[in-house]
């Protein structure tokens, strides 16, 4: 099956319109707080991952993943089209439940990444207060973690205050220069102008040249 | 099907689905685990 994960701060309602627009039949999931591709180590996107029925994931493409490639496609249809392998049975899910999350905060309440998690799932399920709660704390523990601060972001657009937003990405960024996720999402909230209703690639280029000091 | 993965560039890669949980556009909560158990083509894009 062919599943796209869109990352994206604003959530569901800023990429509905393009899953709309595309007409889309395949599964579309949202990505507000990057916490996939901050597990795949990927601080760009587009990505590609193929997985086998044990969810082991056997071939990537981090950054420039074009989907629409002719390459791309026939070497999709051959993964998906070969014979299924002698694999170890599926990995084991436990059910998701707030309350073991919250046991397991409860169990290690220093654990930065284990607030980050449920601080995410809060949020997700829109409990935003919660999750402010649980973020603010792991931030404490952690304040050089910019998972911390991209979901920190990510909350702050969904309680409409852009601004706070902003404040976060941007000590996100100090913290890795690199993360070419963040900083669009900077750009994204400063500049709507220049992403909709069509995305303005050589202000993308200058502005990054400008951000570089080059 | 070594040579069209070549082809396509995509390199072998290691480790699992990550354990996260992500919003379906009708605002479910979905676990990216729960596709364990069929092949998955995960593309991950942005708007921008």
């Amino acid at each position: 099956m062919f599943v796209a994960i869109a990352a994206d701060a604003n959530g569901v309602a800023a990429c509905k319109p393009f899953y709309d627009k595309a007409g889309a039949k395949f599964e579309t999931l949202v990505d507000p707080t990057n916490a996939f591709g901050r597990a795949m180590n990927a601080n760009v996107v587009p990505n590609g991952l193929f997985a086998d029925e044990s969810g082991r994931i056997v071939w990537s493409k981090i950054g420039g993943f074009e989907v629409r490639d002719p390459k791309i496609i026939e070497a999709a249809d051959a993964f998906l089209a070969a014979p299924r392998a002698d694999l170890p049975p599926p990995i084991e899910a436990p059910p998701p439940t707030l309350e073991a999350l919250r046991a397991q905060v409860a169990a290690s309440p220093r654990d930065a990444a284990l607030r980050l998690k449920l601080g995410q799932r809060l949020l997700v399920e829109k409990r935003l207060a919660d999750a402010r709660r649980e973020l603010e704390t792991a931030l404490g523990l952690d304040a050089r973690n910019g998972g911390i601060r991209q979901t920190l972001a990510s909350l702050e657009l969904e309680a409409k205050r852009p601004g706070e937003a902003v404040k976060h990405l941007r000590e996100a960024l100090k913290l890795e220069p690199d993360n070419y996720i963040v900083r669009k999402q900077i750009w994204l909230i400063e500049h709507p102008e220049r992403f909709h209703p069509e995305i303005d690639w050589a202000w993308q280029r200058d502005q990054l040249k400008k951000e570089r000091g080059g | 099907m070594l040579a069209l993965i070549a082809a396509a560039a995509l390199v072998p890669a290691a480790g699992v689905l990550p354990d996260v949980t992500l919003t379906t556009m009708d605002g479910k909560a979905v676990r990216l685990r729960e596709y364990a158990g069929r092949k998955v083509i995960l593309f991950n894009w942005a708007s921008w």
